[in-house]
């Protein structure tokens, strides 16, 4: 029996470990999903946060100065000014009318800023009838 | 055609469904003619899913653009190749090529084990069904790749289709799913046998026997699937890393993961009898995560903000996933005497413990990305706010664990079953012990400042001591009776004990990939919006923009950079990276350039051309020792073909006999 | 011409699935009783080969080989019996299995046992006297 308890300890030494990790690596990583519109009523909350939100990228919006790329998310009427300034280069599928997630914090000026952006573009024959919804996501990537 | 093809997997449904129904019957009242009827009935399965892909591809491969699956995933001026890649490059597709995988297995199966196992087979035979006709259902009913694009009533064809997603256009792509299709789709034979040898309570270890061989072949196409993707990730991608804990990627590292544990711990069981249980919930988890696998892949529950609902497949998945769970759980239970365990744990410093521990880290870590990528689903779930964790995440929980589990492929073969003493401890850890203390000092002197690269550093020395200890002390004491020379001793030995000295050299593998994670400890990067005659410097790199070009042709149109490279002012060539913008698809990729040598790669990535298009944007990325990732993928992959030969047959038992007073001792004569 | 290929394949895989005949049945394979248990003796003589061979290399104290060796050689004498139950051949009229408490630890066979039980050659020891090295095979005549 000593030398279960051996490997109780052990293990309950490593699994415990592990957590610890675990829970500090969600702490400091957890990012929210938000809508622009629960966004907009999160008011002050939403500062510090990580954050994700997705919407549309509205067309003509995107406007580049240096190494910022600046553009507006919308979802049906509500808007969402972003600036990006991340080291990785934009998605190729990020364009007008690019269904957009941005992660970010909010500024205290309404402006949201990403430091990623991942982009799923419409399918040409998405709206056909007589189709069932594309894929959502490609093959194995 | 297309009607056709909707006809064979009609049939083949049933077909499925006969031959499920059939093998239990006939398994449980003991109907040989049922039985065999079953197993035609899965031959005709494989016979109709067959006629079903040809039928996709051939539709794929003459652009009959009447089809919506083919609409959407080819399109006229793709390459042959990609043409035929198309088959799995779509939902519909993929799922019918994992069906036809799945009935081409089910047929190997049935047609090499037709004489054996006579009383477990009807139910392998069931279980392979039943996940086959959940398969079926998919294909014939829910998502059919024979849907016709229709106006109204109309059936209409499309002038072009949409193309295959560009960044799929790619070599490694094209091969990528095959594999880790294969590999998903090849655990579902052990876990058939494990579940049908529990269920018809077969004395001794037959379904390892027999499936020892598919789970090797299956790892070994999982682990090629995954290294694939990330060979691909890097070199296509553009954003210069090879693993972004993306859900899909966890999704193939998952059963990746439990097949390792289980490749392991299935050892104990074959050596010592222990760790039934234990076995059983590995191969049924390793099942259960590729199927799961396959659901996150192709449903994106997580990836998208809230695609559950719009998943067409979701619930089918969340059913089946449910089904297979409470199966297996309640057939463990219920034969847990069935699975008692022969002989027990005697000491922490045994080979018995440092299986636990790998298994219980393996887990672990399985469990920890498992959560990481399920987060987003169960937060929502319980707090009503949608919260997803990031790759930092991952890799504060991964790194430690990935460390120590290359401590134990260190120390673990050299541990002794039972129980190790001290001085078995000091005679086979001493010197690599101080190597890898003398490499960390030497390491940080130098300046290496990154605590888990130095730790990753020594950690490698020390296995690869280890290791090499092994193959030399075997082939030595081989030398010393054959009198062959030392490398002939080390192949005669590997002969002899394949599994072991083929495992030895995944290992080795693995510590070289290790090298080259530790090489991204030391990553640099550069952005920079370049014109013609421009240079920039990057580590020890001066780069120098000589040309920009752009051009057209009928698939997509490109910009294309030829970037001189020199170092030290001595010139070391040129690099061309490439951006293309897919017509069909309307969709830009990088066509990154990358000089790959064993101590860095120089990775420059062609971003686009900046707003007013006068300037092109470049990002040069640093990477160190990345090649040691592929190299030791190549070394793994040798070693898992190791494993798969057959052991050179030694003095066999005839000459070993019981010896000694009776049966108090026996000796084996060798 | 699709109705044609449509109507054969049906038919086909219909008739191939349930047109099985008496003669199609495979032989009905031998089962031995014992087959587990003739397995369970292979591994453990796979992993008494294993240990010699570990020993040998040198990656084990000589106290860890004898002791695991001895482990082993019970295991395997316990699997011998069984089969030898299962099999119908009376149990040999032989020493019943020693306990293991009774048994006598390597390392006091080590200090206590004649010479007579040290290999010449290899150097291994064994806790009874023996003719030939139970490791390398080389005649223990000395002490005899």
């Amino acid at each position: 029996m000593k030398t279960y308890g051996k490997f109780v300890a052990l293990i309950v030494v490593i699994v415990g470990t592990l957590v610890w990790l675990a829970v500090g690596g969600i702490n400091q990583t957890k990012t929210y999903y938000k809508t622009i519109g629960e966004l907009r009523e999160m008011g002050n909350g939403a500062l510090g946060k990580r954050l994700r939100v997705a919407g549309d990228v509205e067309s003509g919006s995107i406007v580049r100065t240096g190494r910022e790329v600046a553009f507006t998310l919308h979802q049906e009427d509500v808007r969402l000014k972003v600036v990006y300034d991340g080291a990785e280069p934009l998605p190729d599928t990020f364009r007008d009318g690019a269904q957009a997630l941005a992660d970010g914090r909010m500024g205290t000026d309404g402006v949201f800023r990403a430091s990623k952006i991942q982009a799923k573009c419409a399918s040409k024959y998405e709206a056909k009838p007589g189709q069932k919804a594309p894929a959502a996501k490609q093959a194995g990537v | 055609m297309e009607n056709l093809g909707s006809l064979a997997l009609l049939l083949a449904f049933c077909l499925g469904v006969y031959a499920f129904l059939g093998s239990v019957v006939g398994g449980w009242k003991r109907k040989p003619f049922l039985v065999l009827s079953a197993q035609r009935a899965v031959y005709g399965t494989w016979f109709l899913l067959t006629v079903a892909s040809a039928l996709l591809v051939q539709a794929l491969l003459t652009s009959d653009f009447r089809l919506g699956y083919v609409a959407a995933h080819s399109n006229r001026d793709m390459p042959t190749l990609y043409k035929f890649a198309a088959w799995w490059g779509g939902q519909e597709g993929s799922l019918l090529f994992w069906s036809w995988l799945l009935s081409s297995y089910s047929a190997v199966v049935v047609f090499t084990n037709r004489r054996k196992h006579r009383g477990m087979m009807p139910f392998v035979t069931a279980v392979l069904m039943a996940t086959q006709v959940f398969f079926l259902i998919l294909n014939a009913f829910v998502v059919s790749p024979f849907q016709v694009l229709a106006v109204g009533r109309e059936v209409t064809a499309v002038p072009d289709g949409n193309g295959l997603n560009p960044l799929l256009q790619y070599w490694a792509m094209a091969i990528h799913p095959p594999f880790l299709y294969l590999g998903y789709v090849g655990f579902v034979v052990p876990f058939a046998f494990a579940m049908g040898s529990l269920i018809t309570r077969q004395p001794g270890d037959a379904w390892i026997h027999t499936t020892r061989r598919w789970t090797i072949v299956t790892w070994m196409f999982q682990s090629i699937g995954i290294l694939l993707g990330a060979g691909w990730a890097y070199a296509v991608l553009g954003w210069g890393g090879y693993w972004g804990w993306d859900p899909v990627e966890n999704a193939s590292l998952l059963p990746w993961i439990t097949a390792t544990a289980f490749l392991h711990s299935v050892m104990m069981q074959e050596k010592k009898g222990m760790m039934k249980v234990w076995n059983m919930v590995l191969v049924s988890l390793t099942f259960w995560l590729c199927i799961f696998g396959t659901f996150l892949t192709r449903s994106g529950v997580v990836s998208s903000v809230h695609a559950f609902a719009q998943s067409p497949i979701g619930k089918y998945f969340v059913s089946f996933l449910a089904i297979v769970a409470a199966f297996t759980i309640y057939v463990i239970l219920d034969r847990l005497d069935y699975l008692k365990s022969e002989s027990r744990l005697e000491s922490v410093v045994s080979r018995e413990s440092s299986f636990l521990f790998n298994n219980l880290i393996l887990l672990a870590s399985c469990f920890a990305v498992l959560w990481g990528t399920l987060f987003p689903v169960i937060s929502e779930a319980v707090t009503g706010e949608k919260i997803s964790v990031d790759a930092p995440f991952f890799n504060r929980v991964n790194v430690p664990v990935g460390l120590f589990l290359l401590f134990l492929t260190g120390v673990a073969p050299l541990l002794a079953w039972r129980r190790t003493s001290v001085d078995g401890l000091r005679r086979n850890f001493l010197w690599p012990a101080a190597g890898a203390v003398a490499l960390m000092i030497g390491l940080a002197a130098a300046g290496v400042r990154h605590f888990y690269a130095l730790i990753c550093f020594g950690l490698c020395l020390f296995v690869a001591w280890t290791i090499a200890a092994e193959f030399i002390k075997g082939a030595r004491a081989i030398r010393a009776r054959s009198g062959q020379n030392l490398i002939a001793s080390m192949v005669e030995l590997t002969h002899r004990n394949t599994r072991r000295y083929g495992g030895y050299l995944v290992h080795m593998g693995i510590v070289l990939m290790f090298v080259g994670f530790a090489g991204s400890a030391f990553n640099k990067d550069r952005t920079i919006e370049v014109n013609i005659g421009d240079s920039f410097k990057l580590a020890s790199y001066e780069l120098t923009i000589k040309d920009l070009r752009e051009g057209d042709n009928p698939n997509y149109s490109w910009h294309h950079a030829v970037v001189g490279i020199s170092k030290g002012g001595s010139s070391l060539g040129v690099l061309e990276p490439e951006r293309r913008f897919y017509k069909s698809s309307r969709q830009g990729t990088s066509e990154v350039a990358i000089r790959r040598r064993l101590n860095e790669d120089l990775y420059l990535n062609f971003a686009g051309m900046n707003d007013s298009g006068s300037k092109a944007v470049i990002q040069a990325y640093v990477f160190p020792l990345v090649s040691w990732i592929w190299i030791g993928f190549w070394v793994l992959l040798f070693g898992t073909l190791v494993c798969l030969v057959p052991n050179k047959v030694r003095l066999q038992y005839a000459r070993t006999e019981v010896v000694g007073v009776s049966e108090t001792y026996a000796n084996v004569e060798n | 011409m699709i109705v044609t290929a449509a109507v054969l394949i049906t038919l086909g895989v219909i008739l191939f699935t349930l047109g099985v005949r008496r003669q199609d049945l495979p032989e009905p394979a031998l089962a031995s009783p014992t087959a587990h248990l003739e397995e369970r003796k292979a591994a453990i003589y796979e992993n008494l080969r294993d240990l010699q061979f570990e020993y040998r290399v040198g990656k084990l104290s000589d106290d860890d080989y004898q002791q695991s060796k001895l482990v082993l050689q019970k295991e395997l004498a316990g699997v011998v019996a069984e089969i030898d139950r299962i099999a119908g051949v009376p149990a040999a009229p032989s020493a019943p299995l020693p306990k293991p408490a009774s048994s006598p630890t390597p390392a006091a066979v080590a200090t206590a046992a004649p010479a007579s039980s040290r290999c010449p050659n290899c150097g291994a020891s064994f806790p009874q006297p023996m003719k030939f090295c139970g490791e390398c095979g080389s005649p223990m005549t000395e002490g005899a």
